[in-house]
């Protein structure tokens, strides 16, 4: 039998020339042409962009990258959860927010900027202005696919995990400071989650939370590398992140990749034996920042009687019946904002440094001897936090010298609260 | 032989450097984790302020800190990293 005669003749239906085209519509296939042709994401991918919840907890820097990221790619659903409003300062690395908008909700502007960008999503972007409490944390996680931490705080940060954990749900946690961003995906099939690591949050939130600089692009960057973690988790694509915590350092340019520990057998979360089996206050430590916590025992608070308010300091400035100084423990760069001329800078990292004290003993001992009859310092700081913590730490340095030692009551922000309404606050 | 320190973060600046060495003598090793630990902290103090905060990565493997009699062993050139979680937003 001659080849020919083995080819099926083509039905007369089949040879009927018929568009076709994927189950996107027009507009969408449009919109998303550029990541529709990449062959590892292509249509499977979007559609699977298309039916996946995405809930983002923080609207900060981390967030507005993340959430302007997700929207744009298609995420069928997108909750953004932040009860702040925005501040001018939250400007510079908060980059979905306008000078227009200080006062406003974050995440209702988040999501209106998220709807501009993309109207085409599934179900438009939902904005919750609460905060996220052991109350409504885990029905929110449970009503998600893929979560994300953009939060910036410890407390949140293992409500979070805990939750993600007790309903199996992947979170892609993200975090900026200074010149540093961290990454890394939880509990994403059999990888690590947060208390396998650092078992214990209160640990944690000893961390000093008044250093809270950070440059602009870190938080966007580790929020946009988020929200590629997050399509990766619901694109079905390999997640990389996912037992690897990733360490941008901005100021040397470098990425480091650290391979973490398995699952810990004996994590009170994750673990065999675990004893985390609803989300409690008792487990997660507390949502308010302790300032420095050392050497100091117990409540370093003083007295009314070793504090001056700025109304009695602004009145002792003008009377100069009473020579006094000031010492301001902020940081040099802090100290380089604004603040009162002639005071000493000693900064509370070299009070609180031992082989620094014998310098700060002496820099003391010359002003004093500089200023004849002087017998009293105040201590200034930010907020009136560290300055009392300085006055201990400054009465052991100072146990042997007849000097009265008193604290700035509310710090610079106090000043400018009842003496200048025109100084700069940060 | 002398092992690579790379401080980053909040232990970069305790540290007071971002990358330092760090001379092991035949005598010290193999280390355990906690005996490593314990000689970075005596070698750069202040590091002790964030000892329970940090995370070691051996040639960017995690050396788990909560398992401290685990030995391990550092060869000329080895890296050790040093870094604390970071948890701004
Ligand atoms: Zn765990």
């Amino acid at each position: 039998m001659s080849e020919i005669s083995q080819i099926t003749l083509l039905k007369n239906a089949e040879l009927h020339h018929e568009t076709y085209k994927a189950e996107l519509s027009a507009e969408e296939i449009g919109r998303y042409a550029r990541q529709l042709v990449l062959p590892n994401f292509g249509v499977k991918g979007q559609l699977a962009m298309r039916n996946a919840k995405f809930l983002v907890v923080g609207a900060g820097g981390l967030g507005c990258s993340a959430c302007i990221h997700l929207s744009g790619s298609g995420a069928g659903k997108l909750t953004i959860v932040d009860h702040d409003r925005i501040e001018a300062s939250n400007l510079h690395r908060q980059i979905m927010y306008t000078t227009a908008d200080i006062g406003r909700f974050k995440a209702e502007v988040l999501v209106e900027r998220c709807k501009n960008s993309n109207p085409l999503t599934l179900y438009p972007p939902e904005a919750l202005c609460v905060a996220l409490t052991t109350d409504n944390c885990l029905e929110l996680v449970r009503a998600h696919d893929v979560i994300l931490d953009c939060t910036d705080n410890v407390y949140a940060r293992y409500l979070l995990n805990d939750a993600c954990v007790l309903a199996s749900r992947p979170l892609v946690s993200a975090s900026a400071l200074k010149f540093d961003g961290q990454l890394t995906v939880y509990n994403f099939r059999d990888s690590v989650c947060r208390r396998c690591l650092f078992p214990d949050p209160k640990i944690l939130q000893a961390q000093s939370c008044d250093d809270n600089g950070v440059m602009g692009p870190v938080p966007g960057i580790m929020g946009a590398l988020q929200a590629m973690e997050a399509i990766k988790v619901a694109a079905g694509l390999e997640v990389t992140f996912a037992g690897i915590k990733l360490h941008y350092d901005a100021l040397t340019g470098s990425f480091y990749r650290i391979k973490l520990r398995p699952r810990n057998p004996l994590c009170p979360l994750c673990g065999a034996a675990s004893v985390i089996r609803t989300l409690s206050d008792d487990h997660l430590g507390t949502n308010t920042c302790f300032s420095r916590q050392p050497e100091v025992p117990g409540n370093f608070l003083l007295d009314q009687d070793s504090r001056i308010s700025s109304s009695d300091l602004a009145t002792a400035f003008k009377s100069e019946t009473v020579p006094n100084f000031l010492v301001d423990v902020r940081t040099p760069a802090e100290v380089q904002i604004c603040g009162f001329r002639n005071s000493l800078n000693l900064p509370m990292d070299s009070l609180l440094d031992e082989n620094a004290r014998q310098t700060v003993r002496q820099k003391l001992y010359q002003k004093l001897q500089e200023i004849p009859g002087c017998s009293s310092v105040t201590v200034v700081c930010r907020r009136g936090n560290d300055s009392q913590m300085a006055v201990h730490l400054l009465r052991k340095i100072l146990a042997d010298v007849p000097v009265i030692l008193k604290d700035l009551e509310g710090g610079l922000y106090g000043w400018k609260r009842d003496v200048d309404p025109n100084f700069p606050i940060y | 032989m002398d092992v690579n320190l790379k401080f980053l973060a909040l232990a970069k600046d305790l540290a007071g450097t971002g990358d330092a060495t760090i001379r092991i003598t035949a005598e010290e090793s193999p280390f355990t984790v906690g005996s490593f630990l314990a000689k970075l902290i005596r070698t750069f103090p202040r590091l002790g302020e964030i000892k329970d905060q940090l995370i070691l990565a051996h040639n960017l493997e995690y050396l788990d800190l909560q398992n401290p009699s685990a030995s391990f062993e550092l060869k000329e050139g080895d890296e050790i990293a040093v870094l604390p979680p970071v948890s701004g937003g």
